[in-house]
This record gives structure tokens, C-alpha cells and sequence, in this order.
């Protein structure tokens, strides 16, 4: 997918939280990633990672939450999104980057109708007519594989299942055709066999309208089965950027020990595998590579100076990991 | 039978039986206040006949001390008592939900905190205690009412609504409504306003019922409406010497009054339990 047109690059981004007037935490402090146009990145980490600030960075919603962009710079199809202003950011939001909201459960407003949803959805562009608007809802319903979509457009959301509405929330992402969709952990509080067919909507989503799609989760295997390329997060930082067919090559010991923790490669009856320790304090981070204290491959070089930056391996791969010369060449199968 | 049936179902519903009776009751107040001022034979200040008559047919309800048709006067009373109780809910829902969704969506602290203090002061004191003192300087009158319920029971509203609007403005879908680029004033309309008011008309609701109750004893107390006024209160305060004799000149308003407050406790109690909130 590398050869296709650049669509975002986030490039070294820090984001700092506004405590109180004088306090300042730095939640992110080296994000970045590129997304081409069509491709469906996956993006993973731990909670407290700084994922979804990360998201609301190229959303512009960080403000409502006291935070701002304290550097680096986030470029959306030519668009400057940290100088942008808010003109700038009603021609984009909606428009060119949709958003499909964390939970299912609380997506969805709860005094509106699904046809009234979406209706606020349509109405954002251009002012079309009830009929014409009607019809487009009906569509985008078809879209995400609502069945009988004529009743659905008059219930209320705690009339539909988890899944339903989540898929409601799709529609109203894509509403405008944007070129990018983020969905930030669409399937939280789904059940698995949802979650497939959620996943499964949205690669269909991609190769229909060649829509980017970057997609937030904890879920390893999830978001690797699903993505073309997989950019990891820890402690506020991107660790490692790499095509998802090439993770069990990781070069990163954090994705490495991510992917070995895998449910289905724990031995039957046996301890599940899991990270040793415990992840760093948000803003709390220690000199070096922020992943020194839980590493295997630690090195006394791991342990100074500032937080490594991107090494670039070949095209579409990319790490922090300062030793990754000396990681064993294939990982995680048993 | 399809429909009927439609309504059996409904009525079987947990909460709706209330709902229904609730509406029934409040909807008959409603009724004979709109008809009997219009084709009543007596009116409310007419002197019919003898003082003091039980109820019979010619006089339904009785006379009073001064021969006047209780009947016509219980049902003149009514757009006075609940038309005051519903401007007195409806100006201080409005503001205090305005109020308290600017309040909770604000992130100017110091404009919040000093409103948000004199909200808490208005609620520290008890309504009926402002109400009487205010009433000492504004004058007997249902218009002192209404301005007294203004100037108090917003603050109220307020603080409900902006608890609500603080939450709303946290949640998904919110979250969402902005990152899809609606327009700031549709998401006050149509998101969080509608979210935050569910809030408020619930407590509107069970405030109706103290506000009629608030109107007449401030009438009984000769404090908002005064003789002759057709207006339970001061009915139920002109049968007092009377109460022993002829027990119908205070009885007819006050089953008014119990009557209308009781209709709307009926229909919130079964809210509830629809929502679930109550067994």
C-alpha cells in the first residue's frame, strides 16, 4: 500500500493535558504515522497510551477535553490540522474525516430517532430536500446491512442491539463520504461475533468507496486480521509501524511481547502469557526507552537519553527499537 | 377490536394504568373548567339564593355563607389556580434549563462558580418562607406568585439541568456529534438540549403538583388570592367558620384541589414505573 497517495502524516506530535492553570501533563510525546488513501490502519496500544488523544488530535475535538497539540504537526490531505482554524475544521470534520464513537452503548443519542441521526448527518453538507434525504438515509442504512431499514429509520436507539447501533453510527460516519474514517474501538462491549461482522462492514466500507479507515483497539489479533498495516503505541509514544502480514517480524520487543500474549498461544490450561510489570505512569516516563523496565533484549544503551525515534527498516516498517538488529528473526509461533 | 385490543395491551404495561387514570382525572378538571364558565348557568359571583344550602339539584355543589353558587366557583377556580401553577412551572423550567445547560456546557469558571453559588443560595432557602416573606413587600396577588416562582424556582431547574448538561456534554454521542461537524447551536438544539430537558420536565412534572399546592395555601393564607376571588384557597378559608354547620363550602374546593393534584401525581408516579424508576 505504500505506493498509493499519502493521505495523513502525523508527524512527531506531542499532546499536553491542561490540569489547572499552571499544571501541564504531556500525554503523547512522540506520535507519528502516515495513512494512505484506502488503507485501513490499525492503531494499538494499552489504555492510557494516548490512542484515543491521538484520535481526537485529528478530529479536533482535544479542546473540549483541555488538551492541545504542543508540537510536531498533522497533515491531512494538505491541510495543516494544527493551525487549522474553525472554519477550516467545519469544511473537514464529517466532511473528509468521519468518526465512529467509542461505545456502542452511549454512541448513539438517545432522544433521536435513527432517521433523525442520520438526517443531522446528511443536513451537515449541503441542504437537501426530506425526499432526497430520506432516500440517502435509506441507502446508508443498505450500506451497513440494517435489514428492513424503513422501520429501523423510525426506532430509537434502545430499541436496537449493540451491533445495530454501532453499524447506525457507521452510517452516520459515512454519511458525507469522507476520506477518512476513524473508529475508536467500534466493537467495545460487542460480543466477538458482532465484532466480526463490524470489522467485516468496515473492510467492506474500504474497498467500496477506497475510504482510509484508521481503526483504535487494545485487540492485537483483531485489528491484525483486519488492517493492512499496524502502528503500535506505548506510554505516548509510536513504537513500531509495520504491515500486518509482517508481525510475527516485528522488530519492537513491545509488539513482539503484545503478539506473544495472544490468548490462542498460551499453552491449553496453562498461565496465560502476559507483559511483566506494569506499564509507565501516564506523564510519568523514565529516561530512555520507555519499554526498558519490562524488556527482555534491554541494553544499557535502553536506559538513557530521550525516548529513541523512528528507525526506518524498508518501506512500510518502522521502529524505535534501538537493538532491533538483535531480535531473533521470527516470533510467536509455536 | 384490533385497536381496543392495541389498548388492552397498553394499559397492561407496567406504570400506563396510572398514566391513564392520572390523565383521565386531570383531563375532566381541565374540561369542566373550560365548560362551566361557558354554559354554566350560575356565575361565580352571582347571588343565587339562600345562604348556606346543602347541595341539591338546583344548587350541585351547595351556596356559600353569601348565597353564591359553589359549583360555578369551584370550576371558575380552575383556569386561576392551574393556569398560575402552569406559568409558575413553565417560566422557571425554561430558564432553569437554559441556565443550567449554558452553566454545564461553559468552561468559564468564574462565571460558573459565581452563578452556581447563588443557585445553591436561592436553594438553600425554603420556597414557601421567600414566597411569604416576598408577598410582605410585592403585595397580596397571583401575580406576586408568578414572580416569586420566577425569580426562585429557576435556580431549581438549574442545578438539575446543569448536572444533566454536564454529563450530556461528556457523553459518546455528543463526542460524536461534534466530530461529525454539526453546526454548534444544532448541537445545543437538538442534542443536548432535548438529553438535558428529559431531566428537568420530570421534576416540572412533580413541581406542578407542589405549585398548586404552593397557589392555594398561599390563598388560604389570604396571601395570593383574596375574597372574593373564586380560587380554592380562599374558598376552603371562607368555609372555615362555616365548617362545623355547612361542611360543603370548604369541602367542594378542597376535592378540587386534591382532585387536580392528586391527577398529576398519578400520571408522574406512573412514569416512573414505566421507567422503571419505582415498583
Amino acid at each position: 500500500m505504500t505506493g498509493k497517495e499519502l493521505l495523513v502524516d502525523i508527524d512527531s506530535v506531542q499532546i499536553t493535558v491542561k490540569l489547572s492553570r499552571t499544571r501541564r501533563l504531556q500525554i503523547v510525546d512522540y506520535a507519528s504515522m502516515q495513512v494512505h488513501r484506502g488503507e485501513m490502519m490499525g492503531l494499538i496500544g494499552e489504555s492510557g497510551s494516548g490512542k484515543t488523544m491521538l484520535c481526537r488530535g485529528f478530529t479536533g475535538t482535544l479542546g473540549r477535553r483541555n488538551a492541545f497539540i504542543s508540537g510536531g504537526k498533522i497533515m491531512f490531505d494538505g491541510i495543516d490540522l494544527v493551525q487549522a482554524k474553525a472554519d477550516v475544521w467545519r469544511s473537514v470534520r464529517g466532511k473528509k474525516i468521519g468518526y465512529v464513537p467509542q461505545s456502542a452503548l452511549a454512541g448513539s443519542n438517545p432522544v433521536l430517532t435513527i432517521g433523525a441521526q442520520l438526517r443531522e448527518a446528511l443536513k451537515n453538507d449541503k441542504e437537501l430536500d426530506r425526499d432526497a434525504m430520506r432516500k440517502r438515509a435509506m441507502e446508508l442504512l443498505e450500506i451497513v446491512q440494517i435489514r428492513r431499514p424503513d422501520i429501523v429509520m423510525k426506532q430509537y436507539p434502545y430499541q436496537l442491539s449493540g451491533g445495530m447501533k454501532q453499524r447506525v453510527m457507521i452510517a452516520c460516519a459515512i454519511a458525507l463520504n469522507p476520506d477518512l474514517i476513524v473508529a475508536d474501538e467500534p466493537t467495545t462491549g460487542l460480543d466477538v461475533t458482532v465484532q466480526a461482522e463490524i470489522m467485516r462492514l468496515l473492510k467492506n466500507i474500504r474497498s467500496e468507496f477506497n475510504t482510509a479507515i484508521i481503526l483504535v483497539s487494545h485487540d492485537l489479533p483483531l485489528i491484525n486480521d483486519v488492517c493492512d498495516r499496524i502502528t503500535v503505541m506505548h506510554a505516548g509514544a509510536t513504537v513500531e509501524t509495520l504491515p500486518s502480514s509482517e508481525i510475527e517480524k516485528s522488530k519492537h520487543p513491545y509488539t513482539i511481547a503484545l503478539y506473544k500474549s495472544r490468548i490462542d498461544l498460551a499453552p491449553p490450561r496453562g498461565d496465560l502469557i502476559t507483559i511483566k510489570g506494569q506499564p509507565p505512569s501516564v506523564g510519568g516516563w523514565q529516561e530512555g526507552c520507555r519499554f526498558n523496565q519490562r524488556c527482555d533484549f534491554v541494553t544499557d544503551a535502553c536506559l538513557k537519553g530521550p525516548h529513541p525515534l523512528y528507525l526506518q527498516l524498508k518501506p512500510g516498517h518502522q521502529t524505535t527499537c534501538i537493538n532491533h538488529a538483535s531480535i531473533p528473526h521470527k516470533v510467536g509461533s509455536h | 377490536m384490533t385497536l381496543f385490543k392495541k389498548f388492552r395491551r397498553w394499559v397492561d404495561e407496567p406504570g400506563n394504568s396510572l398514566v391513564l387514570s392520572g390523565s383521565i382525572m386531570f383531563v375532566t378538571v381541565v374540561l369542566m373548567g373550560i365548560l362551566v364558565p361557558l354554559f354554566y348557568r350560575f356565575g361565580p359571583y352571582d347571588f343565587v339564593g339562600d345562604p348556606l344550602q346543602p347541595p341539591s339539584l338546583t344548587y350541585l355543589f351547595g351556596t356559600d355563607q353569601l348565597g353564591r353558587d359553589i359549583f360555578s366557583r369551584t370550576f371558575h377556580a380552575v383556569y386561576r389556580d392551574l393556569g398560575v401553577a402552569f406559568i409558575g412551572v413553565s417560566i422557571p423550567f425554561l430558564m432553569g434549563t437554559l441556565i443550567g445547560i449554558i452553566l454545564g456546557t461553559s468552561t468559564n469558571k468564574w462565571v460558573t462558580n459565581l452563578i452556581g453559588s447563588l443557585i445553591d443560595g436561592i436553594n438553600a432557602f425554603p420556597l414557601l418562607i421567600i414566597a411569604v416573606a416576598s408577598i410582605a413587600f410585592l403585595g397580596p396577588g397571583l401575580s406576586s406568585v408568578i414572580i416569586i416562582l420566577t425569580l426562585v424556582n429557576w435556580a431549581r431547574y438549574a442545578k438539575i439541568a446543569r448536572t444533566k448538561a454536564v454529563v450530556v456534554s461528556k457523553a459518546n454521542y455528543i463526542e460524536a456529534a461534534y466530530t461529525l461537524g454539526y453546526p454548534k447551536r444544532r448541537i445545543f438544539r437538538k442534542h443536548i438540549g432535548p438529553n438535558v430537558s428529559s431531566e428537568t420536565i420530570a421534576f416540572a412534572l412533580g413541581d406542578f403538583v407542589l405549585v398548586v399546592l404552593l397557589v392555594a395555601g398561599l390563598s388560604f393564607l389570604g396571601l395570593a388570592s383574596t375574597p372574593p376571588t373564586a380560587e380554592w384557597g380562599a374558598m376552603i378559608n371562607e368555609g372555615r367558620s362555616y365548617l362545623i354547620s355547612s361542611k360543603w363550602v370548604s369541602t367542594f374546593p378542597g376535592v378540587a384541589l386534591c382532585w387536580s393534584a392528586i391527577s398529576v401525581s398519578l400520571v408522574v408516579d406512573g412514569l416512573n414505573r414505566r421507567e422503571g424508576k419505582i415498583q
